[in-house]
């Protein structure tokens, strides 16, 4: 008798809960419940003609993004829904979900699994960890689903990889100084965290550019590992170190720590390269002696690997040529890496020797980076995208 | 004094349950169908969460805790892809690899056990150490471990049981067994009150010895699923499991405070937190109140079960009932 009381007053109580969170998503639980079953019964026909979908629209598209805890992720993922917005309005996506989780590995599997189970056609992933999708791509394949791997670079067989270049990136940057000098003087370099990926790539461009100026010597290169702090600090270091600085030639958001640094000495930096947040330019724009230029890493990725990823869905064929080693892993060839949308310097010049090669790339001037941004919070990214039409070039 | 206990463990896992099965109706209604493939891949991924949750619990139980579990994890992990790494076959490297999250799990033993330092301090100390010890082997993701082991993993025992059904049982038989022999009247009282247990002449240091040791190894188990799923090395993998599983425990019905609880509860308790995340994911909210929302579901869960297995609450609500069955007659 005791017992069966505890188990109503248990059960009433579940149901209050139940009945808020019913309350909570009641909208949207209709709604969903009927696309999803029509999309189930869309996948199970589907999967036997997998290959040879002729299918143009309807698409569901899932995009599990592996962390969400600073600005440039929430443009990320702001991007992707603002562009999956206008397909879906056009209907070539039937339906979009987005995932979010703060680098818990097991936490992103399981949103993707639920992805899969809600029938999406292609899953677009941030990745937590470049090993750690490994069953889900595998469950996603044998579904015959399309996986783009997002932003991020992660390597696995029958997938595709939309990524920044982050080679081109460092290049355009490494060129630059090397003209400022007017190729020759002494620099340092500030790299990144040591043995990751992105900073591998960032270093290897840097010294392919400044291999071919004997006369630009690089007094010290430090790890500043990304951070403010660290590259403030390191920067100290030098600056009392060596007084024959010329240039600086660090990545995007130590800049800031850079110049505080050289604040803190009492001296001004005179050629740097820099950052590609709001603060930082309205920061440059306040120091007329500062030579500088920022390249946006952009967060905008997320909705060219979109648009990527609805071409591949729609059937069309890559180019031979455009699909780039994998940054993971340069035995597959699976990957597009996109260039920077734009290289802001002081006068905006779209011949300068950096803006050789690229693709989808505008110069401007740091008044007009300024301009674009008025509207954005402190500490967004400047971004942009490729369109759709921009990316059908890819497509034969 | 012995049933009581037996009512006690087995009441404490019915809101978790009920509230698992609850919130799989949920996630059924919302996605409009239920697949066993679902099912599967839904098991096989939080295999390694239900691992830690069975260790957690048990050191729970015994009123202590273990916030090092995911570093164990962690470590597993990077022992086996190092040791593939070395050319040892996979087997050997998983065995080795257990064994050391059985040591690790042995060494929290003997810090609290014997050297009776906090169970909070020692693991928050001693999780450190095991993550440090996985960064160093390997600081970066990367490795490689042959797929055939992650085929193994998804494939069934006799084509009748799945493999991480099994490996799930491996930590809770072992617990069953445990709770079968006086050894398990013995934790529990451990849990309630160690100096009426030390007073009834109970070994104190062997049981949180033991007890310690036997979540290492449920954390090596984890460890070995996680790398079976991901087929590479990962030296963050485990980061966020040892709150979590804490999590799941508690919301399974184990009291923070000791001696109440089951590892039945943990394991629903981590299966409710999962479907929670398909929940979520699948009702395709805006993802600036997706973590919101799923935070609040987690608290009326904890509140839930707390209600349900907390006396005094429930003395308060079982007197209201009764008043209004008075007045009723």
């Amino acid at each position: 008798m005791e017992n069966l009381k505890k188990l109503i007053v248990c059960l009433l109580v579940l149901v209050m809960a139940v009945g808020l969170v019913g309350c909570g998503s009641k909208e949207k639980t209709g709604e969903n419940a009927s696309t999803n079953s029509e999309t189930s019964t869309e996948t199970s026909t589907e999967t036997t003609k997998t290959d040879t979908s002729d299918k143009k629209d309807g698409f569901v598209i899932g995009f599990a993004n592996g962390y969400f805890g600073n600005t440039w992720r929430s443009q990320l993922v702001e991007d992707f829904e603002n562009a999956a917005k206008e397909y879906k309005k056009d209907g070539i996506i039937k339906d979009y979900m987005i995932s979010n989780t703060n680098n818990d590995v097991t936490e992103q599997i399981n949103q993707i699994i639920t992805m899969i189970d809600a029938g999406v056609d292609a899953l677009m992933i941030d990745a937590v960890s470049p090993t750690s999708i490994k069953a889900v791509v595998d469950m996603a394949k044998n579904k015959g689903i399309l996986v783009v791997v997002t932003n991020d670079p992660a390597a696995y067989e029958g997938t595709y990889a939309v990524c920044g270049n982050n080679y081109s990136w460092q290049k355009i940057q490494a060129i630059w100084l090397t003209e400022q000098l007017q190729e020759k003087g002494n620099i340092v370099e500030i790299s990144g965290v040591s043995g990751n990926a992105a900073d591998i790539l960032r270093q290897q461009a840097n010294k392919d550019v400044l291999s071919n100026y004997p006369d630009i010597k690089i007094l010290t290169s430090v790890p500043g590992n990304w951070s403010q702090t660290d590259a403030q600090s390191v920067m100290t270091t030098i600056l009392s170190s060596y007084d024959n600085i010329d240039g600086v030639l660090a990545q995007d958001v130590m800049a800031e720590g850079i110049i505080k640094a050289y604040e803190t000495a009492g001296k001004t930096p005179t050629i740097m390269t820099g950052d590609y947040t709001k603060t930082f330019f309205q920061k440059w724009s306040e120091m007329p002696d500062l030579n500088s230029i920022g390249v946006p890493y952009a967060p905008g990725v997320s909705a060219t690997a979109l648009h990527v990823t609805v071409k591949l869905l729609q059937g069309e064929k890559l180019k031979e040529d455009i699909l780039q080693p994998n940054p993971m892993d340069e035995n597959l060839k699976n990957t597009i890496l996109t260039d920077p949308p734009y290289v802001v310097t002081k006068d905006g010049d779209p011949e300068a020797p950096w803006m050789e090669g690229l693709v989808g790339t505008k110069a401007i001037t740091l008044d007009e980076a300024i301009e674009i941004m008025k509207d954005s919070p402190d500490t967004a990214a400047l971004d942009g995208w490729l369109t759709a039409e921009d990316v059908s070039e890819f497509f034969e | 004094m012995l049933n009581i206990f037996k009512k006690v463990k087995k009441w404490s896992t019915l809101p978790a349950l009920v509230l698992f099965l609850l919130f799989l109706m949920i996630y059924i209604g919302i996605s409009g169908k239920f697949t066993l493939s679902f099912l599967n891949s839904f098991i096989s991924t939080n295999t390694p969460a239900i691992c830690v949750a069975i260790g957690v619990a048990a050191t729970i139980i015994i009123g202590g805790t273990d916030i090092s579990l995911g570093s164990i994890v962690t470590l597993t992990n990077v022992i086996i892809v190092t040791l593939v790494g070395k050319n040892y076959s996979v087997i050997t490297a998983v065995l080795l690899a257990l064994l050391f999250a059985t040591l690790a799990g042995l060494f929290n033993g003997l810090l609290i056990g014997v050297m009776r330092i906090n169970p909070l301090l020692t693991t928050f100390a001693t999780s450190t150490v095991f993550s440090g010890i996985a960064l160093w082997l390997l600081p970066y993701p990367g490795g490689m471990i042959p797929y055939f082991y992650s085929d193994w993993y998804n494939s069934k025992f006799l084509n009748l049981i799945p493999i991480p059904v099994i490996m799930i049982a491996l930590p809770l038989v072992i617990w069953l067994i445990f709770m079968k022999l006086p050894f398990g009247i013995k934790a529990y009282a451990l849990g309630r009150d160690v100096k009426k247990a030390y007073a009834s002449g109970i070994n104190v240091t062997a049981i949180r010895l033991l007890i310690h040791t036997f979540a290492g190894f449920a954390s090596g188990i984890a460890g070995i699923c996680i790398s079976a799923s991901m087929c590479a090395g990962n030296p963050k993998v485990g980061d966020t499991m040892s709150m979590n599983s804490i999590a799941a425990a508690v919301i399974g019905g184990v009291s923070l405070s000791g001696g109440v609880g089951g590892v039945w509860g943990a394991i629903f308790g981590s299966l409710f937190l999962s479907i929670l995340i398909s929940i979520v994911v699948s009702a395709n909210m805006s993802s600036y109140v997706q973590s919101f929302v799923q935070a609040i579901i987690l608290l009326l869960g904890v509140i839930c079960t707390v209600m349900a297995s907390d006396k005094e609450i429930k003395n308060k609500i079982t007197r209201l009932w009764k008043k209004e069955d008075g007045q009723n007659e």
